[in-house]
């Protein structure tokens, strides 16, 4: 529904929704102000359009008093008109008001007059139907015809509309040719096509327009007899279709006593097995919940009329045979009280919410796109029953110690546990619903499951051997992290002290996410989601201090836990297991380590070279679940695009791209995704032009480039090495200069990382290395917002490894680099240059010499002084994973965002920005660029034949999916459902 | 045969339905098996010499698929764990796909659907039942229809009973950010109850194909051109399995239009994407062998519609798109030798709302 409403494009969606919205609003006041609104209606309706001699109320006052349209020169114009007094034109005029019978306001002579006024209202029509009695020279009816009014000819002789909305008006004709005359003239009016009288009505499915006797006197229901059925039947479909009419036959409905009768007449049908008449009531049922007043509805789930309801709607016609509803809802649905519940009044809500709900999901029509809100009634009556549940769940206080206590008790039993798990998850799902702010506000309901102890019960939850207990348990936690994840984080840190890393309750999160039976790890994903929510540094808003203090206990003692299935899986380089569900849970794990990847550049990155865990991730490129190999793909494409040169040198050292390669080769030139997405991530690297795996590639897989003769991504590839090759040779004297010339202390780490890496026969690279990282990092979609702004960080939240790649366009040229947040996990490592690191194995010690080492080497470059660059500072932040490397005097325990650190990287800008290979870098932006620069001659004449969606459809995707100031409950969406769907 | 171009209001006539010969899965390049026949339609294509790929690795039988393809027929819905494993079928067969498909003709080109289920049926009704017709869609299976489950987990168990005669390539709406405002996340949420459904089949909308070339002439796809792709190959260097970008090639395949004022390219209203002129279809088409260009992604009133000089066509398939634009639709049918012959059909007479939505929980707690 609100989607056709923001669709510029929409040819026709626009209206109905409107309509549908403002007769809501209508209704709504409507039903809070009874008495007041009848008056109110009809005066601002009696300005704009006709009155009738006498309408109800005023009958008395003003006896023998036309209502008309406003001005006295009016009514002396339409008074002294000529009105021909033919027996063609004779009618009698029936008024129906707040009595709900047709009322005899005497006869009279027709005539459809023009009278133009300006004044008139935008959607009137210069006409008015004006009646003149037959006694008296006097006016008893003008009425202006205005275009929304439906206007109705019944019978022949008769046109029926509704005047306002509680005064109905009929003019019942002398003479056939009479009527149609004054009915072709309206419709001339209106724009409508006279021959399809009953189409007139919107949305009237072939109601029998020959009931005279419901029309005429539509509010006196037909008796409720088997005989008649069909007529109230056709009585309530006629009057679907505006909301006054609904509320007409509602309130007749209510005030007629019809429900018993009808209940008595439905059991009597079904002892004489009476199809027809069964499936009559089916439509009757359906239609009184079409109504959608919501007094009504009251009176429908009232414990007295529901089941004989529920029962009428078994016989739905588009079934064979009788749906058995009330056997489900009344025998085999159970009520499981799980806790003893005192009040008898929650009790039966409990009942009641369930059956309605019932109705609503399982009896009823499912309703479409555009149609929503013909249940609105029945929709916020089960929502305020949810409110009331949760509300009066809350009060009893004996039932809240119970439930909790319970379930931290060790002792409890394993089934009892479950139970009472179920029921917790139950009760915080329904809690959902509740609004943002007051007293039954989902705050406070938080609030109060944190003073009994809520996350106290999860502990002892995971560790029932029960699946569904755990898995209602991580349903329950999800909710909570993503209400509050610090909160969550808190919990976790406090609990962990003192603890065996078995006993982590982040490990047993995890060790449940890698163990769910389920093979398509419906509840494992959830886990997923969690996990991620709460590694995520966007979300961690309190202190730095605290902040880290979970990544660290994650990287120090639960990241063991979650890689230990994969470790196990791809010991000795070769694939293990490899069965469907083995390979879901990894392809999992791979997911999240793609995440920390992403979110997590300093901790991930030394967990990732400590532990080679790269080389252990492809080895799933053997698995022949290509979903799994594609992921693992992925993940080192995500690493490549990190631009940092560490992750580059392990590649190098660890030899990390040969089974890529051989997976190239093994699936051979057939073009399915694979290759593509290899050829992707070989593009990657030649249009970054990272000269380290560039170099890699070609001197160690040059078979490989020789045989792609399809894509010429290799060859490329090679050729961009071989320049490189040659700027290096011509250039190297230059750089000798260069490096003399900057300070000595650089330029002794220099050397000193050349004995570290041996493998770098030029002095040059690193420096070149940065300086083409940083400029192509220099796009225009740069934000500039700082990673302390939450609001805008949000959406990285949202955003997930698939759709990262929104912004992530074959070329990192165009990519809105993320934002980072760098935490150090154990700052002891990153100051010793000693193999200080407890888990160091395959490089030992070396990065953190490497980090001084290439900040050195980078302020070899930059001699401008710092001030120059400060205003940079702010801007420059996509780098910022490089910042310990950048700052010549990095404080490696301190977090990221300080300025001292910032200054390396706006150094690196000001040098970059004016480089000469610029514009060599990525053809797409370029290509991009010219679109853009072509003439816009492209200004939309939108012509008919523009689909609906065609206009902004995406730019309105876009801005709701990364504008900083969504709707919370867009942004809310987005994060549980989407960005995190992707685990 | 019937003439190129003309609209042809046609029922099924039911005497042309010989079973075509399956397409085969052609090979841009010579190394891997030519001509992989599929000798029998029901199996996914074998691939003996991939090691990545074993046989059949998700567990699902041809009497299973045909089950749910009655089922879903009927517009009724599968269990949500039919529904995971039928996901999963589908992500094997989909991701030994190519960005581009290449197939062979004869083939029935449709375009955009968007839920409209039984206008789906109709559409059917006069192209052919699935074994017999090969079909191509061409995206924008989901969204604004009240049918967008149904209708796309039958394209999609078509899909994995009949792989080589069904092809499905991805419109702008097989998206996730896109469903959820457009309908088809509130209708998996409606009908299922939770996202999972969602979830699953989004994560199928990744693998989907972007393109497809038939018998080397006709380039196939949902929105149009980029002006970062000049060559077929260059589409092959895309990872497609992603999110719908916002901008760059992936993005403008999916979101293009074609521009009649302009012969270059201009920039899109909608947000996303280019319009693409005379000049760019004709420089595309030449430096690729093309003949022409199909695509759909705009409402056409008459069904299809030509662009610069015919060398760029739209095909639409959602007659009375949104139950209310009132258009007709149209689907193309590719002979052997590439004659065009378009079928115009209109909306089913009635859209019928059947199934209940959800199946309640028997047991309640509160």
């Amino acid at each position: 529904m609100s989607d056709s409403q923001r669709d510029s494009g929409s040819p026709t969606a626009e209206e109905k929704p409107k309509e549908n919205s403002t007769t809501k609003e209508t209704k709504e006041a409507k039903e809070t102000k009874e008495n007041e609104k009848v008056e109110k209606k009809t005066d601002s309706k009696s300005t704009e359009k006709a009155k009738v001699n006498g309408s109800a109320k005023d009958k008395e006052k003003d006896k023998d008093d036309i209502q008309r349209i406003g001005k006295p020169n009016k009514r002396h114009f339409l008074d002294h008109i000529e009105i021909q007094r033919e027996a063609l034109n004779r009618v009698k005029l029936y008024v129906l008001c707040e009595q709900r019978v047709w009322d005899d306001r005497g006869t009279g002579h027709v005539m459809c007059i023009s009278a133009n006024d300006e004044e008139e209202p935008q959607n009137s029509s210069s006409f008015v139907i004006v009646v003149r009695l037959e006694a008296q020279d006097k006016n008893v009816l003008e009425s202006r015809i205005l275009m929304d009014t439906v206007y109705q000819k019944q019978q022949e002789t008769l046109i029926v509309w509704s005047e306002s909305d509680t005064c109905d008006l009929a003019l019942s004709f002398q003479d056939k040719s009479g009527c149609e005359e004054i009915w072709a003239k309206i419709c001339e009016v209106q724009g409508r096509d006279p021959g399809d009288s009953d189409a007139a009505y919107e949305d009237l499915d072939d109601s029998d327009t020959a009931e005279l006797s419901t029309t005429t006197s539509r509010m006196t229901l037909p008796p409720i007899e088997i005989g008649r059925l069909s007529e109230l039947e056709s009585l309530l479909q006629l009057h679907l279709s505006t909301s006054s009419m609904r509320e007409k036959i509602a309130n007749a409905i209510e005030n007629e006593d019809t429900l018993p009768k009808l209940c008595e007449l439905f059991q009597m049908c079904e002892d004489l097995e009476h199809t027809e008449g069964l499936k009559t009531f089916y439509s009757i049922a359906k239609n009184l919940f079409m109504l959608n007043r919501t007094s009504l509805n009251e009176l429908l789930v009232d414990d007295r009329f529901m089941k004989d309801l529920i029962g009428m709607l078994e016989y739905d016609p588009s079934f064979d045979t009788p749906r058995k509803h009330r056997e489900f809802v009344y025998d085999k649905a159970k009520f499981r009280e799980v806790l003893r519940i005192s009040s008898d009044e929650l009790i039966d809500k409990i009942h009641k919410t369930y059956r309605v709900q019932y109705i609503q999901d399982v009896c009823l029509p499912s309703m479409g796109l555009f149609e929503e809100n013909l249940l609105s009634a029945l929709n916020s009556y089960i929502f305020f029953s949810r409110v009331d549940i949760v509300t009066l769940l809350q009060k009893d206080k004996r039932l809240m110690k119970e439930l909790f206590e319970h379930l931290r008790d060790p002792n409890t039993s394993v089934e009892r546990r479950k139970e009472l798990a179920l029921f917790l998850k139950e009760f915080i799902t329904l809690s959902q619903g509740l609004p943002p702010s007051g007293a039954q506000s989902k705050e406070n309901f938080f609030k109060n499951l944190q003073t009994n102890d809520v996350l106290g019960t999860i502990e002892p939850c995971l560790k029932s051997p029960d699946v569904e207990t755990r898995a209602a348990m991580v349903g329950m936690l999800s909710l909570l992290v993503e209400h509050n994840p610090q909160l969550v984080r808190d919990y976790m840190i406090k609990q962990a002290k003192d603890k065996e890393e078995g006993d982590i309750l982040l490990n047993r999160v995890i060790v449940h996410m890698l163990n769910d039976k389920d093979p398509d790890l419906t509840t494992g994903s959830q886990a997923a989601l969690m996990l991620k929510i709460l590694l995520d540094p966007d979300n961690m808003v309190t202190m730095k201090a605290e902040r880290s203090e979970f990544l660290q206990m994650f990287y120090t003692k639960s990241i063991q836990t979650m890689i230990k299935p994969i470790l196990e899986n791809t010991e000795g380089r070769v694939l293990k297991r490899d069965d469907y569900v083995t390979a879901n849970r990894q392809s999992l794990i791979v997911r999240l380590l793609y995440f920390c990847i992403e979110h997590h550049s300093y901790a991930m990155r030394q967990f990732c070279i400590n532990t080679d865990l790269l080389n252990s991730v492809l080895v799933l490129l053997q698995s022949k679940h290509t979903f799994l190999s594609i992921f693992a793909l992925k993940m080192i494409r995500r690493v490549i695009s990190k631009k940092d040169e560490f992750y580059y040198r392990h590649i190098v050292r660890e030899k990390v791209l040969d089974p890529v390669f051989e997976c190239f080769k093994r699936n051979g030139s057939r073009y399915n995704l694979m290759n593509s997405v290899m050829l992707n991530l070989f593009d990657l690297i030649k249009t970054e032009d990272i000269k380290m795996l560039c170099k890699y590639i070609v001197e160690n897989h040059s078979d490989v480039i020789e045989s792609v003769t399809y894509v010429k991504v290799l060859s490329d590839l090679k050729l961009r090495y071989e320049q490189n090759k040659d700027r290096e040779e011509t250039s190297s004297t230059r750089s000798d200069d260069r490096s003399a010339a900057s300070s000595p202390r650089s330029y002794k780490k220099e050397r000193q990382e050349e004995q570290w890496f041996d493998e770098d026969d030029d002095d040059d690279e690193p420096v070149d290395f940065k300086k083409d990282v940083v400029k192509k990092e220099d796009t225009p979609r740069k934000t500039g917002i700082e990673p302390m702004f939450p609001s805008v960080l949000k959406r990285k939240n949202a955003v997930d490894e698939d759709d990262l790649s929104v912004f992530e366009t074959g070329s990192l040229s165009t990519v809105l680099m993320p934002k980072k947040i760098v935490i150090k996990v154990n700052s002891e490592r990153s100051r010793t240059p000693s193999p200080a690191s407890p888990r160091e194995s395959a490089s030992p010690a070396k990065s953190p010499i490497r980090e001084d080492e290439v900040s050195s080497s980078q302020s070899t470059k930059e001699n401008s002084p710092a001030l120059t660059v400060k205003s940079l500072v702010d801007y420059d932040e996509s780098d910022s994973d490089d910042e310990e490397e950048a700052s010549p005097d990095a404080m490696p325990s301190s977090s990221t965002g300080s300025p001292v650190q910032e200054e390396g990287s706006g150094d690196k800008k000001t040098n970059d920005v004016n480089s000469p290979e610029h514009s060599d870098v990525s053809s797409s932006t370029n290509e991009n660029g010219d679109g853009n620069k072509s003439p816009p001659d492209g200004e939309q004449k939108t012509e008919k034949t523009e689909p609906p969606d065609a206009t902004t459809e995406l730019r309105r995707a876009n801005k709701r999916h990364s504008s900083g100031d969504q709707d919370p409950l867009e942004a809310k969406r987005h994060r549980s459902e989407e960005g995190v769907s992707e685990a | 045969m019937l003439s190129y171009d003309t609209p042809n209001f046609r029922h099924d006539d039911g005497q042309k339905k010989e079973v075509p010969p399956p397409w085969r899965m052609a090979l841009t390049v010579s190394e891997g098996p030519k001509d992989v026949k599929m000798e029998i339609a029901t199996s996914p294509a074998p691939r003996p010499d991939s090691p990545t790929i074993g046989a059949g690795t998700v567990e699902i039988s041809t009497q299973d698929l045909d089950r749910h393809i009655e089922k879903l027929m009927r517009c009724e819905l599968i269990s949500e764990q039919e529904v995971k494993t039928l996901c999963a079928k589908a992500r094997e067969i989909l991701v030994e796909e190519g960005n581009v498909q290449v197939i062979d003709s004869p083939v029935t080109i449709c375009g955009d659907i968007h839920g409209q289920f039984y206008d789906l049926m109709e559409l059917f009704k006069v192209g052919g039942a699935v074994p017999n017709t090969n079909y191509l869609f061409l995206g924008d299976f989901v969204d604004r229809g009240f049918y967008s489950v149904e209708t796309f987990l039958l394209l999609l168990a078509l899909k994995a009973r009949y792989p080589d005669r069904m092809m499905l390539i991805r419109g702008n709406h097989e998206s996730r950010q896109i469903t959820q405002v457009y309908g088809f996340y509130d209708e998996c949420l409606r009908k299922y109850g939770s996202a999972s459904v969602w979830r699953n089949c989004t994560e199928v909308f990744d693998y989907l194909a972007l393109a497809a070339v038939i018998d080397g002439k006709v380039f196939c796809v949902h929105g149009g051109l980029s002006p970062s792709i000049t060559t077929l190959d260059q589409i092959r260097v895309i990872d497609r399995k992603q999110e719908v970008p916002h901008d760059g090639p992936m993005c403008d395949l999916l979101w293009s239009d074609p521009e009649e004022n302009s012969s270059g390219w201009g920039l899109s209203p909608r947000g996303a994407g280019y319009l693409f002129g005379a000049e760019a279809a004709k420089s595309f088409c030449e430096t690729n062998g093309v003949d022409l260009i199909c695509r759909a992604h705009q409402l056409v009133m008459e069904g299809y519609k030509w662009h610069f000089n015919e060398t760029v066509l739209t095909v639409w398939s959602a007659p009375n798109y949104c139950y209310r634009c009132g258009n007709v639709a149209a689907i193309l049918e590719l002979d052997e030798q590439l004659n065009k012959e378009f079928t115009i059909f209109e909306a089913a007479p009635q859209e019928n709302r059947g199934a209940p939505a959800k199946k309640p929980h028997a047991d309640y707690f509160l």
